[in-house]
């Protein structure tokens, strides 16, 4: 293989990945806010029944902070400058999108790579990634920007909340709505997101962008010139490395966390202590900015997330070893000596790197399956958050996946032969 | 020929070629192509076949097919097909990405690691332009294995298929180019 097939190999994997951190990311914020919603919406219940009055103000203050959940979360996880995972992400798909310029004789001309948009999955390809990288740098920048802004003004913001609550003092609880528009915090909401804030809008646009990337990129291998490339192998193996490196890409971003929190982020008692934790601390995460999701304060993952995220893993590792029998058993059926050949350099010609991928994925999923023997062994009150070895055994199994999927890549360039003669 | 626009094509009687190459030897003269790139390309054909072997030779080139997949996968849109069929590459569009090689099932563009662009067959297209005569390599050939014409024209020769034994499906790209198969004679 030459160098300009490693750039190929280096660029798709990488952006993949970087696709599939994001969108994992993105669902992970999603199921966090969601979870922070109802975490919050239940906590006012208790209160409430005992003391209508207190608990009318509290509540207040709980859906007042619901409502202002963003800028809430910004204001309390505005602890570093800069979004660390979406940097993680944009550096990665950065450094992938320079490798592919290697693949051209002319870098200096890859601007030209566009012209040819009406037709060519290439140059749709460029068009999109560019597209993503654009609007991830646009969500960093943000990011960047409201968690300074926030940051800078935490204290007025939740004062007027505050205020806003004990000043009223209304017997029963305002509905989160009112309490939105109720003027006395409106020095907070202007640094709100509306429904047409770069908050809401932004980040989908990225995931639809990204998501059209690796369609693209696709569709320009399915080629029936290529058989081996012309088949649902492709999608699986393009769709495969982006759910597999981008779950275990954050999986082990969590990971890292964890193991560094201890040393510059003293975690704090849980709080809690049962598991559900109070709303005001469930606001805190911001899973985008700092590989944080709502803890209860201990400023690490929970052990559910890394769990939810090592089992997702699991899938998408095994989902490879379906793939790859398949293909080449309908490699084998089919009548082109192309075919045969390709399936040829799989078996015979490169069966080591074959049998190595498939054994790195094996034993990552071994390292996953050791992170959910840790967690559980771990679990219980006294140890709300997993254990130091959970997270070694994530990192490892990221490490494991990396170069697995380099060895697929390599054999997905290595198993072309064209048909004809 | 190009004010008829019609699809220009070759044709390639495989009982006729004796694989002296004569074909690559012209088109690498006429068109001063360079050690390495293949424009055109002779290969030979074995095998067994009702109780008997048999052996041929396959002259080939661009085939400037009617659906150019490798314009198609091009993002420098540096591949053209021209009015009378004639699908050129335009070199100085020319970015090296190799996708045309990927998505062409004859292998027909050629990547110079000379120029670090993509080149290929053009039958001739100066030749045409200038009213000289038609692709070096059929002109050369001295068995007249290998002719050109309009595709109306070859495809009406007898006996011509545009499916030919060991060639890829001609609906992939619709190549302009007819084939006489090899007859078999087993005695
Ligand atoms: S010149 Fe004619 S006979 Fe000789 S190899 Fe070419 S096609 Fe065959
Ligand atoms: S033979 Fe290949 S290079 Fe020539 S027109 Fe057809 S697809 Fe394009």
């Amino acid at each position: 293989m030459e160098t300009r097939d490693w750039s190929l190999v280096i660029f798709t994997v990488l952006t993949q990945a970087a696709v599939g951190a994001f969108l994992t990311l993105q669902v992970l914020e999603h199921l966090a806010t969601r979870r922070d919603r109802g975490a919050s919406g239940r906590a006012t219940d208790g209160p409430q029944n005992n003391s209508p009055a207190r608990g009318g103000a509290q509540a207040d203050e709980h859906e007042a902070g619901s409502a202002r959940e963003s800028s809430g979360a910004r204001a309390l996880a505005a602890r570093g400058p800069l979004p660390a995972p979406l940097l993680v992400v944009l550096a990665v798909l950065s450094v992938g999108l320079f490798a592919a310029l290697f693949h051209l004789s002319t870098p200096l001309q890859a601007v030209r790579a566009v012209v040819n948009f009406s037709s060519s999955w290439l140059s749709r390809e460029i068009v999109f990634g560019s597209l993503f990288a654009a609007l991830l740098s646009a969500l960093v920048w943000h990011e960047w920007r409201t968690a300074g802004a926030a940051a800078a003004s935490p204290a007025p913001e939740r004062h007027a909340a505050g205020s806003a609550a004990s000043g009223s003092a209304p017997a029963t609880p305002t509905p989160a709505g009112q309490a939105f528009r109720s003027p006395a915090p409106a020095n907070a909401l202007s640094a709100d997101p509306t429904s047409l804030a770069p908050a809401t809008w932004l980040p989908r646009f990225t995931a639809a962008a990204g998501l059209a990337f690796i369609c693209c990129q696709i569709a320009i291998y399915l080629l029936p010139a290529q058989p081996a490339w012309n088949s649902f192998a492709t999608p699986a193996a393009f769709g495969g490395t982006a759910l597999r490196l981008g779950i275990l890409g954050v999986a082990a971003g969590f990971a890292v966390r964890n193991l560094t929190a201890g040393v510059d982020d003293p975690a704090p008692a849980d709080p809690g202590g049962s598991g559900v934790a109070p709303a005001a601390t469930l606001r805190e995460g911001k899973v985008i900015r700092s590989f944080r999701v709502s803890d209860g304060g201990s400023g690490v993952a929970p052990a559910a997330t890394l769990r939810g995220l090592a089992l997702a893993g699991i899938a998408a590792l095994a989902l490879e070893f379906v793939v790859v029998p398949l293909h080449l058993s309908s490699l084998s059926a089919n009548p082109l000596p192309a075919a045969a050949a390709s399936v040829q350099r799989l078996t015979v010609d490169y069966s080591g790197i074959l049998l190595l991928r498939l054994g790195l994925l094996g034993a990552a999923a071994a390292a996953l399956v050791g992170v959910l023997v840790t967690i559980r062994r771990a679990a219980g009150p006294s140890a709300p958050s997993p254990p130091s070895l959970a997270s070694v055994l994530t990192c490892v199994a990221f490490g494991l996946t990396v170069a697995s999927e380099v060895c697929g890549r390599f054999l997905f360039y290595a198993m072309q032969v064209r048909v004809g003669i | 020929m190009s004010d008829t626009k019609q699809q220009v094509a070759f044709f390639f009687d495989a009982n006729r070629c004796t694989g002296c190459r004569t074909c690559e030897v012209a088109c690498k003269v006429e068109n001063g192509v360079e050690l390495g790139p293949r424009w055109r390309k002779v290969r030979t054909v074995e095998g067994d076949q009702d109780g008997g072997p048999y052996m041929y030779h396959v002259s080939m080139s661009c085939n400037h097919c009617e659906v150019p997949v490798c314009a198609e996968a091009c993002p420098s849109g540096a591949i053209t097909k021209r009015s009378d069929g004639i699908v050129i590459v335009d070199e100085s569009k020319c970015i090296g990405a190799r996708l045309c090689a990927w998505a062409c099932p004859y292998d027909a563009p050629q990547f110079s690691e000379e120029t670090g662009k993509m080149e290929k067959c053009n039958f001739c297209s100066h030749r045409i332009d200038a009213g000289t005569g038609g692709p070096a390599c059929a002109e050369a050939c001295p068995t007249k294995a290998l002719q050109w014409g309009t595709l109306d024209e070859v495809a009406a020769k007898a006996g011509a298929t545009a499916e030919f034994g060991p060639l890829p499906d001609a609906d992939i790209t619709k190549p302009a180019i007819r084939f006489i198969p090899l007859k078999l004679v087993h005695s």
